[in-house]
C-alpha cells in the first residue's frame, strides 16, 4: 500500500535539497576563519552558487507542493500534528530566508553574485559596509536555527519509525520499500 | 630604526613639496576608482589620497605637463579583508612603494575637449609607457578632467605569488578617474 507516500518528485526534491543544505552549511562554516586567499575566494563563490541553486530548487519545490499536495500526515496526537506543521513551515521559511540573507550580505559587502560565472544577479541591497556584520550575524543565526530544526525534524522522523512504527519516515525515503 | 623611519617619512613627503603647477586638485570633488574581478565578481575600489602637479594652458595643450602621485596606502579595495591585503607585499607593497606615479610626456589634442595623454606610469618601481584618453570640460573657473583606461595589474606585479592566478583575480582592471581642477591661485575652501 503506497497510497499515502510522497510522490517520486517530492522525494527527489526533499533529498536533493537536504544534501545541498547540509553540504553548504558545513562548507559555509569552514570558510569562517580562513585567511583571504584565492582558495577562499573560490570557496566563497561556490558557497554562493550552491546557495542560489538551493533557492531555485526550493522555489520549484514549493510550486510543486502547491500543485501536488503532500499526503496527509500519519495519525497522531493533535499537538504533534501541529508541531509538525510548525517545523515544516519554519523549514520552508528558512530555506528561502537563508539564501536571501546570504545574497543580501553579498550585496551589502559590494560583491555581486555572478551565478555559475554566467549571470550577474542584481544587488538586493545597496553597498553598505555598516550592515555587513549584522547581516553576517543574521545569516549565521538563521543557519543555526535551521540546524536545530533539522535535528528536531530528523529525531521526530526516527521517533515515528522506531517508537510509533508508522510510515512517516518510509514514505519519504528515496527508494520506497514495499511496506505493508 | 627611528632614523630609518624618519628617512622614510621624509622620502614619502618629497612629492608633496614640489607642486608648482597652475592647477590644483579639488580632492573633495575628485575620484580615482577601479574595478577588479575576483572570481568573476566585479568589486569597486578607490584610492583616497593623491596629489597632482598640473601645468596646463588651454591655449597650448600640447605643452601641458601633468604629474599625479597616488598614495598606495590609501587604497580601499572595497572589502576590509581585501584592503588590508592590497597594501601588502604581494600587491602594492605600500611600505616599500608608498607612491604610484604618472608623469606625462606628451599631450595630443583630439576632437573637442578630448586629449590623448601619453606618459609613464610607475607602480612598485616598474615603469611602463601608457596613453590615456581624457576628456576635459570647463566648469566655471574649474576644469573637469575625466578618463578611463585598462590597467593590466600583472604588468606592474600587483598581485604576485598565489594572486598571480588570473582566474581568481582578473589581470585587466578598469580604472576610472574624475578630477576637478581649480586654478592654483584660487582660495582653498
Amino acid at each position: 500500500m503506497t497510497g499515502s507516500a510522497y510522490t517520486p518528485v517530492a522525494r527527489f526534491f526533499h533529498w536533493l535539497i537536504a544534501a545541498f543544505l547540509v553540504a553548504n552549511f558545513l562548507f559555509g562554516l569552514s570558510l569562517e576563519n580562513l585567511p583571504l586567499s584565492p582558495i577562499k575566494l573560490q570557496r566563497i563563490t561556490w558557497h554562493k552558487w550552491t546557495g542560489i541553486t538551493i533557492l531555485v530548487l526550493v522555489s520549484m519545490r514549493l510550486i510543486y507542493r502547491l500543485l501536488v499536495r503532500p499526503p496527509p500526515p500519519e495519525p497522531g496526537p493533535e499537538w504533534q500534528l501541529r508541531a509538525a506543521r510548525l517545523v515544516h513551515g519554519s523549514l520552508y521559511f528558512l530555506m528561502f530566508a537563508i539564501p536571501f540573507s546570504g545574497w543580501c550580505l553579498s550585496s551589502a559587502a559590494g560583491v555581486p553574485v555572478v551565478y555559475l560565472n554566467l549571470w550577474e544577479l542584481p544587488a538586493l541591497l545597496p553597498k553598505h559596509k555598516a550592515w555587513v556584520d549584522g547581516l553576517k550575524g543574521l545569516h549565521l543565526g538563521l543557519n543555526i536555527s535551521m540546524a536545530v530544526l533539522v535535528l528536531v525534524h530528523v529525531l521526530a522522523a526516527l521517533k515515528h519509525h522506531i517508537v510509533d512504527r508508522d510510515m512517516t519516515l518510509l514514505r519519504m525515503l528515496p527508494i520506497l520499500k514495499r511496506y505493508s | 630604526m627611528n632614523g630609518l623611519r624618519l628617512l622614510l617619512c621624509c622620502v614619502s613627503l618629497v612629492p608633496a613639496l614640489s607642486y608648482a603647477g597652475n592647477w590644483r586638485l579639488d580632492q573633495a570633488q575628485s575620484r580615482l576608482g577601479f574595478q577588479y574581478r575576483a572570481m568573476g565578481a566585479p568589486v569597486e575600489g578607490e584610492f583616497h589620497r593623491y596629489q597632482a602637479d598640473i601645468q596646463w594652458d588651454p591655449a597650448k595643450p600640447s605643452r601641458a605637463r601633468i604629474r599625479l602621485d597616488v598614495d598606495t596606502g590609501s587604497i580601499d579595495a572595497g572589502l576590509p579583508d581585501a584592503t588590508s591585503e592590497a597594501i601588502k607585499g604581494e600587491f602594492f607593497d605600500s611600505r616599500r612603494y608608498p607612491w604610484a606615479r604618472f608623469v606625462s610626456s606628451a599631450v595630443q589634442p583630439q576632437d573637442k575637449g578630448r586629449y590623448l595623454l601619453q606618459g609613464t606610469l610607475t607602480i612598485k618601481g616598474i615603469s611602463r609607457p601608457v596613453s590615456l584618453p581624457i576628456l576635459l570640460r570647463a566648469d566655471g573657473p574649474a576644469q573637469q578632467l575625466k578618463g578611463t583606461f585598462i590597467l593590466k595589474r600583472l604588468d606592474y606585479g600587483i598581485g604576485q605569488g598565489q594572486w598571480a592566478d588570473t582566474s581568481a583575480l582578473a589581470d585587466e582592471v578598469p580604472v576610472a578617474f574624475s578630477f576637478r581642477l581649480l586654478p592654483a591661485n584660487s582660495p582653498s575652501r
